[in-house]
């Protein structure tokens, strides 16, 4: 995380500053929230704030990066097949072959004479079947393959050096024991923000930050480049966060019906309305001193205060802003 | 709106640094004596304050007192005082001695006691912004008050005195964005705006800006109990300047606590006035249920809760996309602005959808009204319970008093199902038109959702347009569309929505009517 912090700059294109403490403290409390690793508790982060501008993009910056150490699947190729034998049937794959990609629905395990295998179909009249081995050519995808095509030529491999190229930003933000490789190549599911969808998409992509790479060279990126919000990115891009509008009826699933480790509420509206849906993740609640229903958000967070478990909470990450309080306490997992 | 930029962010955090608030308690002994006085004589009348004679003649002395409170206009200033004023101030006062004789004295004591603070040649507003130091760069200092409705008048009364764009005269919903000011002037106690004001500041400065007779805190407690980096944020009290000594100083009891003294809108008490003398005259056929939605500026609406029944928002803190929409009632919530016509009743839809029609317009309506009309009819000879088990005798499957209810409104256009409109068009001797009749009413439905659709388009682009800003600041805007779609309408801001659910006469839908002095409750 400190990496991240250390080596985040504002950038003007024409001046440069490092981000400002309250910037700082956004990243750090999301990570002090992503590196909790107590899986019977739930966390919860409760905080009045003066103006939720950039705080719940920098705060997921912040959950994003510092579980990007964590590998997205079994780093051994036994316990990866393993893992994709237990996936559902017709669980969208990618297969990367012959230095090209190709869609694919997961068709389920065989043992053969040679051993086990797993099947993926990639044309309506193609199975393959690959051993243990082969299996970490196989990737799920959060691309909505329902139908496959009765032939498809695959799409090339993005070469590594151009691969490293377009993520220069994220190679450089990422904390030492991440691998931007996989963190730019696998989706998974670290945080959900729940807010106002066009004002987080003009945080995460309009504004631009900069890193420093070891020669002191700046290089230009948006948050969105490290967040990887789904929903702002194309079909086929890996992503490691999702946005849901407060506008929307219901909660739609997240996607793969994984649970976001951590779910940001960027606003009370979100949480009144969908607390009960995340009880299976930790929560950061940001609430805007401004905000039409902060009270009624204030009420909520006290009376989840009074079914806390014992324990402290977590420690503020380091000097709170001003005009920012913050409450933390752990509840029962829902 | 939240703040956009970094940088603009940048500064709200400053802002929560470095801010200093200063009470700063302004005097004029006439009126101060007028005020504690009134306090007084409302607490000896005890109960009897309730009474309607008072509640009239208290709500324009209480009116007065707040209009002055909250703007620091001159004591005579037109807006806030007439001979108008005075004269139904009198003929109350006529009224509430022949009542309650015991009272007349103290009664009469202070109406002669506001007459005179009206004499008063004192302009407390200007008095007080010589005694600060003003920024002198443009649009730096704001003057918040708690009424969008006397933004105008300061505006006017300022303008000889300061410079143009010098001061800009806000209401509380200016500070929640990213816009930040070197100063802001508070009219009125803290207890009349919400806690951000001081615990998410948007100045460096904020001198609160009130009379010494009203009681206020001197400080907002932290949020959450037990939380880090909570700190109390406290103010300074000091008298002004230009404060005089009245000979006549207030004990605390006869200080009014800030919350009484600013009218707590009883959204269901409005509405029980509005419609006093109402409900036992009038065809209950013509009755729809609605509820009444309090508007800025003291005006309130009845809006039609049937169900389907939707009425335009626009909702600043939406996605662009969804800021303009159609909500049913439900969906309506304080801060929201409502659309509305500003001349005249009825629904925009229904003229637009009635252009669309054309020349059909006539013959498709007259159906409409002559089935419904009929409908109705029958409900008046008997009841709305015995027309509901006809309709499911004849057919209908979902025949209940809230449907039939909604069936007989104008703003309903036709029944969900069509078995359900076949069983009304059999109750109401229509049996040999009813295919007839039902496709002339879905020609109807698919104009109103033409209409809604081109009405949705065009709001949009002047919403796109306008000064949002400017929206926010005054609480309500006019929006030109084209005159044959809907004239003029205007965007209100929502207050509160009442709880309680009230039958209301067809007529009074959509109207907007001044809620004068029922927000002064007695």
């Amino acid at each position: 995380m400190e990496t991240v912090a250390r080596n985040l700059y504002c950038s003007s294109g024409v001046t440069t500053r490092p981000v400002p403490h309250w910037a700082n403290f956004y990243l750090a409390l999301g990570s002090l929230v992503a590196r909790r690793a107590d899986a019977r508790t739930q966390c919860v982060v409760g905080l009045a704030i003066p103006t939720r501008a950039y705080a719940a993009v920098l705060t997921a910056t912040g959950v994003v990066t510092t579980r990007s150490r964590i590998p997205t699947r079994p780093v051994r190729a036994a316990e990866y097949f393993e893992w994709l034998c237990e996936l559902p049937i017709d669980t969208p794959v990618t297969v990367r072959r012959a230095n090209k990609i190709w869609k694919g629905l997961l068709c389920g395990c065989r043992t053969s004479s040679s051993g086990d295998l797993i099947g993926v179909q990639q044309q309506s009249n193609l199975t393959c079947w690959f051993p243990p081995k082969s299996s970490l050519n196989i990737q799920v995808t959060p691309e909505n393959i329902r139908k496959l095509p009765k032939k498809q030529k695959g799409r090339p491999v993005v070469a590594v050096a151009e691969l490293a190229e377009q993520n220069r930003f994220v190679s450089h933000l990422l904390p030492e024991g991440s691998d931007w490789q996989e963190f730019t190549t696998y989706s998974r599911l670290d945080c959900a923000l729940l807010g106002t969808m066009s004002l987080l998409r003009e945080e995460a992509r309009e504004t631009t930050f900069g890193a420093k790479s070891p020669n002191g060279d700046l290089v230009e990126g948006t948050l969105q480049d490290v967040l990887r919000v789904r929903e702002f990115a194309g079909a086929n891009q890996n992503y490691r966060s999702q946005v849901f509008s407060v506008t929307n009826r219901k909660l739609p699933g997240t996607a793969g019906g994984l649970r976001p480790a951590v779910a940001v509420f960027d606003g009370a509206a979100g949480f009144l309305k969908w607390r009960e849906d995340l009880r299976k993740s930790d929560w950061i609640v940001l609430l805007d001193r401004t905000e039409r229903y902060f009270d009624d958000a204030v009420a909520v967070l006290h009376e989840e205060y009074i079914n806390r478990v014992d324990g402290d909470g977590l420690e503020a990450p380091g000097h709170v802003p001003p005009g920012v309080e913050l409450i933390s306490f752990e509840e029962a997992r829902g | 709106m939240r703040a956009s930029s970094l940088s603009e962010a940048d500064r709200v955090y400053d802002c929560s640094d470095e801010v200093l608030i200063t009470d700063r308690v302004v005097s004029q002994p006439e009126f101060d004596q007028f005020c504690i006085e009134l306090t007084r004589f409302a607490r000896s009348l005890g109960e009897y304050a309730e009474d309607d004679l008072w509640r009239s003649f208290l709500g324009k002395l209480r009116r007065y007192r707040f209009d002055l409170c909250a703007s620091l206009l001159p004591f005579n200033h037109p807006v806030i005082y007439s001979g108008e004023t005075m004269q139904a101030l009198r003929r109350d006062l006529r009224r509430c001695e022949m009542g309650f004789p015991d009272f007349a004295a103290p009664a009469r004591a202070l109406v002669e006691q506001a007459a005179v603070v009206a004499q008063l040649e004192a302009e407390p507003l200007i008095d007080i912004l010589t005694t600060l130091d003003i920024a002198g760069e443009l649009a730096q200092t704001a003057l918040l008050l708690k009424e969008t409705r006397l933004i105008s008048p300061v505006e006017e009364e300022l303008r000889p005195y300061v410079a143009p764009g010098q001061i800009e005269v806000i209401n509380a919903s200016r500070l929640r964005g990213g816009r930040c000011y070197q100063q802001v002037i508070v009219v009125g106690p803290s207890y009349w705006f919400r806690d951000h004001v001081f615990s998410a500041p948007r100045a460096s400065t904020i001198d609160i800006v009130r009379y010494g007779w009203v009681r206020d805190r001197s400080g907002i407690e932290p949020v959450f109990a037990g939380s880090i980096g909570a700190r109390t944020v406290s103010w300074s009290s000091i008298r002004s300047a230009f404060a005089e000594s009245g000979g006549n100083e207030a004990t605390d009891a006869d200080r009014s606590l800030a919350e009484e003294l600013h009218p707590r809108v009883d959204a269901d008490q409005v509405v029980e006035r509005a419609l006093r003398g109402s409900r036992e005259n009038g065809n209950p056929a013509d009755r729809v249920d609605a509820r009444l939605v309090l508007l800025d500026g003291d005006e309130a609406v009845f809006l039609d809760a049937s169900e389907g029944v939707t009425t335009y928002v626009i909702d600043l803190e939406a996605d662009p996309e969804s800021r303009v929409r159609r909500v049913g009632l439900e969906g309506i919530e304080p801060d929201m602005f409502v659309i509305l016509r500003k001349y005249g009743s009825g629904d925009y839809i229904v003229t637009e959808a009635d252009r669309i029609m054309g020349q059909e317009t006539a013959r498709y309506r007259e159906v409409q009204s002559l089935w419904k009309s009929r409908l109705r009819k029958a409900v008046m000879e008997s009841s709305l319970s015995n027309v509901c088990t006809r309709l499911r005798g004849l057919g209908s499957g979902i025949a209940n008093e809230g449907n039939v209810r909604n069936w007989m409104s104008e703003r309903n256009i036709r029944t969900y199902f069509y078995e359900d409109f076949a069983a009304i068009m059999r109750l109401v001797g229509f049996e040999d038109r009813s295919m007839e009749f039902w496709a002339m009413m879905g020609r109807i439905d698919s104009a109103h959702r033409r209409a809604a659709f081109r009405i949705s388009k065009l709001l949009l682009e002047q919403v796109t347009n306008c000064d949002l800003h400017e929206l926010e600041r005054l609480g309500r805007m006019d929006f030109e569309l084209p005159s044959a779609v809907g004239g003029v309408l205007t965007a209100y801001r929502v207050e509160d929505v009442s709880s309680e659910m009230a039958q209301v006469s067809r007529t009074r839908i959509n109207r907007t009517f001044p809620v004068g002095d029922s927000l002064w409750p007695g």
